[in-house]
């Protein structure tokens, strides 16, 4: 057990290697009564294809299949997850991303119970022919629920004018015809590949301690054998599909996301890399840049204006999302203020204002209990510490910003997505 | 956690919740005032006005940069309905003075700019707001209610709740309408601004690690510069039935229905058995063991989501469901099915689950300032306030006799349905 401190932080985390293969984090907070615990494994809608170390054999399952997953380990031969985290008060939840699946739960009494919930349904799985076929039905509803959300259809439109090949562009619950071939078989492959402990990691935060962790570890996980998971995509070209879509959907306020797509020379990003990319879209476009005011004061944009550095295993890119009358015109200023910014460069102020405003959100972060858990996977998934971050953000010079900001965000990669009514 | 109330002023009071554990604290000014159709807009547009600038910071730029300074400290700015009161919300979370790198004081830097976003707005030579200011205001605000309705789930929400309470002030939306919006005017707005402060409720938390005494004597110079006329709040229209059941379907081009029922609750807001409704209501559709997420979504299929939400202020329950058209008709019969049920007192295990569920989640707002904030702010409009603990003591004494008598409360009002056009008739 390794104790992990943080002195501008004051907080400090353990980190275990337990004997199951599992990798846990946990981090107690004084004064909080209430823990969450998060129980992911790599594995997330990107992963169609992959290979495993015993095998010689590529495996390509059907889009959708990682959430599929998701919902049926709630059931259970007798009583399903939700039934027995009724019993101790818990509040529980699960997610699909485009690279992890995670089982959370909250709680203020009685943790080691839920705890044992948690890991006991997450690692036996229960499928059938029916309950598949039961679960067909469901998740077509859910999926179909999204095609009337506008800022989803504008995103998911993006990502497939970006990438020709990558998963990233297929929606994370697949679409109603790829989850038709979804069969118990195919579940327990995927299951007995992703789901093994080395593959996953558990993180808890709040009122916990980590003796109460291990006790209920020791009891509930056995030792996993050992694997390796490779993952593979088809080649993705450097350019894009095509720089304009536009969907219709009964509404008045047209929605918007444009995004540039960057090169992905390694499939995982360095967190340094990801903190200088950061900072700049704050400099570019966080709320006192002159495109944000200038966006603004011209009625182009309102408060739900918004960019994100969107990055994971074999995609890179950047959005910004809104509502606009004019999303066209919203996406040229961007274009101009990118190009301005290569020409003029950065200037200290702005450099400095943009890292002493993320630093601050940096460490606001860990006063929510889930927001430090989810962190933990993401971190660890991803092969850094959390703590790492708030040291980039003290360290980093402006000339690394500079450098970064140089070899992105290029218009020929640049692609415009409209959602509006008919 | 200990609490701090002092009265600021008349109908002005300090709450702070004092927590040294937290990253960050929380300052809010929360005003409410009546609900009525002729100020909802106007209201609505004057909180947002104030959080975007001042007669300091006169660009939203400046204003911006100096959060950014202030350790990316965000401000925002709400409105929402407290029963008929319309709460006008303007808050601040801000980096704890420890994490300061010069050792200036962020929290109260934060609490002087928050006031004088409140006290001191930019004003011309006249004292009037500026034109341009307010058209950017309509703007966002115009933009803001159709943001809402291009959200289905929210709009199929509101548009039950302006059926179901066509008659009374809460059918009004807490932003008004698009074209009340664009009627305002300058004097509007000038008039809106001072009588929020000489009339509102006013509540100002402080949750954190601010020192109370400070900001009690801060505060009451700052409401010395204003002439209070504050009389108490009106209570909600009480109606416990209208007459027949009203249905509507809507239809608009949408891929999956929606479902909203109405339901009357015959339990004014200060009744003593308040926190068995809320028990019925979460055995009802509260959390997966509830009644209709267990049957009329598990076992049923009959909808992707189900869920039920008592509005105590306002004494009524909603249920949103997502659902297709051909099944709305068997998941309302559910439905009452499934409340009588509750009637009938089959719901032990669900009873038991609820009570222990409602419990954890009482608790759990102690570990968020910015929930913390949010409970207290939402008592605004109660004539005494509760903490999260008395709140659970409450839920922990419900026996399950009181929850069945609750269940026959209910008096079902409205059914709002919305689904795609039928093939023959587009």
């Amino acid at each position: 057990m390794k104790e992990i401190k943080s002195a501008v932080l004051g907080e400090k985390y353990y980190e275990i290697d337990h004997k199951s293969g599992l990798k846990i984090y946990v981090l107690p907070k004084e004064n909080y009564s209430s823990t969450y615990a998060i129980f992911g494994t790599k594995y997330g809608s990107i992963d169609t294809r992959f290979k495993r170390s015993d095998s010689d054999q590529w495996t390509v399952v059907p889009e959708g299949i990682a959430h599929f997953l998701e919902h049926k380990l709630f059931e259970s031969e007798d009583l399903d997850a939700f039934a027995r985290y009724a019993k101790t008060g818990a509040s529980a939840n699960a997610y699909t991303s485009f690279d992890k699946t995670c089982y959370l739960f909250q709680c203020s009494d009685n943790f080691k119970d839920s705890l044992e919930i948690l890991l006991d349904f997450v690692t036996h799985p229960y499928f059938t022919k029916e309950t598949v076929e039961k679960e067909q039905g469901i998740i077509g509803q859910e999926i179909t629920m999204y095609y009337d959300v506008a800022g989803w259809m504008s995103t998911f439109n993006l990502l497939k004018c970006l990438y020709h090949n990558h998963p990233v562009r297929i929606d994370i619950a697949g679409t109603t015809d790829s989850i038709a071939q979804i069969t118990d078989k195919l579940l327990y492959d995927c299951y007995n590949t992703f789901y093994n402990l080395h593959n996953m990691c558990l993180a808890v935060v709040g009122n916990a301690q980590p003796e109460d962790v291990l006790a209920v570890c020791d009891k509930m996980l056995e030792t996993a054998p050992e694997l390796e998971i490779e993952r593979s995509f088809e080649d993705e070209p450097r350019d894009i599909v095509k720089d304009y879509e536009e969907y219709h959907l009964a509404m008045n306020m047209p929605v918007f996301s444009f995004g540039y797509k960057e090169t992905c020379e390694k499939p995982v990003q360095d967190l340094k890399t990801v903190v200088e990319t950061n900072i700049l879209l704050e400099i570019l476009a966080g709320d006192t840049s002159d495109l944000y005011i200038n966006l603004f004061d011209r009625g182009l944009i309102n408060t739900n204006f918004s960019k994100e550095y969107f990055i994971g295993f074999g995609y890179e890119a950047v959005m910004f999302d809104g509502e606009s009358e004019n999303p066209q015109a919203v996406a040229d200023a961007i274009k101009e203020a990118v190009a301005n910014l290569k020409s003029n460069g950065i200037t200290d102020e702005q450099f400095e204002s943009a890292r002493r405003s993320l630093y601050g959100r940096e460490i606001m972060e860990y006063n929510d209990i889930d927001s430090v858990a989810n962190a933990f996977v993401g971190a660890h998934f991803n092969g850094y510490s959390i703590f790492e971050t708030i040291d980039i953000y003290k360290n980093v010079k402006k000339s690394d910003i500079e450098k970064r900001l140089a070899n992105m965000m290029k218009e020929k990669y640049s692609a415009l997505s409209v959602v509006k009514g008919k | 956690m200990d609490i701090n109330k002092r009265k600021i002023a008349k109908g002005v009071t300090l709450l702070g919740v004092k927590a040294d554990h937290f990253k960050t604290n929380e300052i809010a000014i929360s005003l409410a005032l009546p609900l009525e159709k002729s100020t909802a807009s106007v209201n609505a547009l004057v909180i947002n006005l104030l959080s975007r600038r001042n007669h300091e910071f006169a660009s939203m730029e400046q204003l911006n940069k100096k959060l950014a300074y202030l350790y990316g400290a965000s401000l925002s700015a709400a409105v929402s309905k407290q029963g008929e009161c319309q709460v006008l919300k303007i808050g601040i979370t801000c980096l704890d003075d420890r994490f300061s790198l010069d050792g200036s004081s962020i929290s109260f830097e934060c609490l002087k700019l928050l006031t004088s976003l409140v006290f001191y707005p930019r004003l011309d030579d006249n004292g009037n707001f500026y034109e341009e200011d307010i058209k950017s205001e309509q703007r966002i605000l115009i933009e803001k209610i159709e943001s809402e309705n291009n959200e289905k789930r929210t709009y199929v929400l509101r548009q039950a709740e302006s059926l179901m309470f066509k008659d009374e002030p809460y059918g009004i939306n807490k932003y008004g309408t698009i074209e009340d919006v664009k009627k305002i005017t300058s004097a509007d707005v000038l008039h809106a601004w001072h009588n929020m402060l000489d009339t509102a409720k006013i509540m100002i938390s402080v949750v954190g690690n601010v020192d109370f005494e400070e900001t009690a004597s801060y505060l009451v110079s700052m409401f010395r510069t204003v002439i209070r006329h504050y009389t108490p709040l009106k209570d909600a229209v009480f109606v416990t039935s209208r007459g027949d059941v009203k249905e509507k379907m809507e239809r608009l081009d949408v891929k999956q229905g929606k479902l909203v029922i109405g339901f009357r609750v015959n339990m004014k807001p200060d009744d003593k058995l308040t926190p068995a409704m809320r028990t019925f209501c979460d055995v009802f559709g509260g959390g997966p063991y509830s009644k209709l997420f267990a049957n009329v979504r598990e076992k049923m299929s009959l909808c992707y989501y189900c869920s039920a939400r008592y509005t105590k202020l306002k004494s009524y329950i909603m249920i949103q469901c997502g659902c297709n058209e051909e099944n709305m008709d068997k998941a309302v019969r559910e439905i009452l099915n499934q409340l009588e049920e509750i009637k009938n007192g089959n719901f032990d295990e669900e009873f038991n689950s609820s009570k222990i569920g409602l419990r954890d989640a009482v608790l759990s707002v102690n570990d968020t300032p910015e929930l913390i904030e949010n409970w207290y702010s939402n008592q605004l409009t109660v004539k005494s306030i509760k903490s999260p603990e008395e709140s659970a003591q409450e839920n922990d004494a419900v026996t399950k006799e009181q929850v069945m008598h609750c269940a026959t409360l209910l008096k079902l009002d409205t059914i709002y349905k919305l689904s795609a056009p039928k093939e023959d008739e587009e």
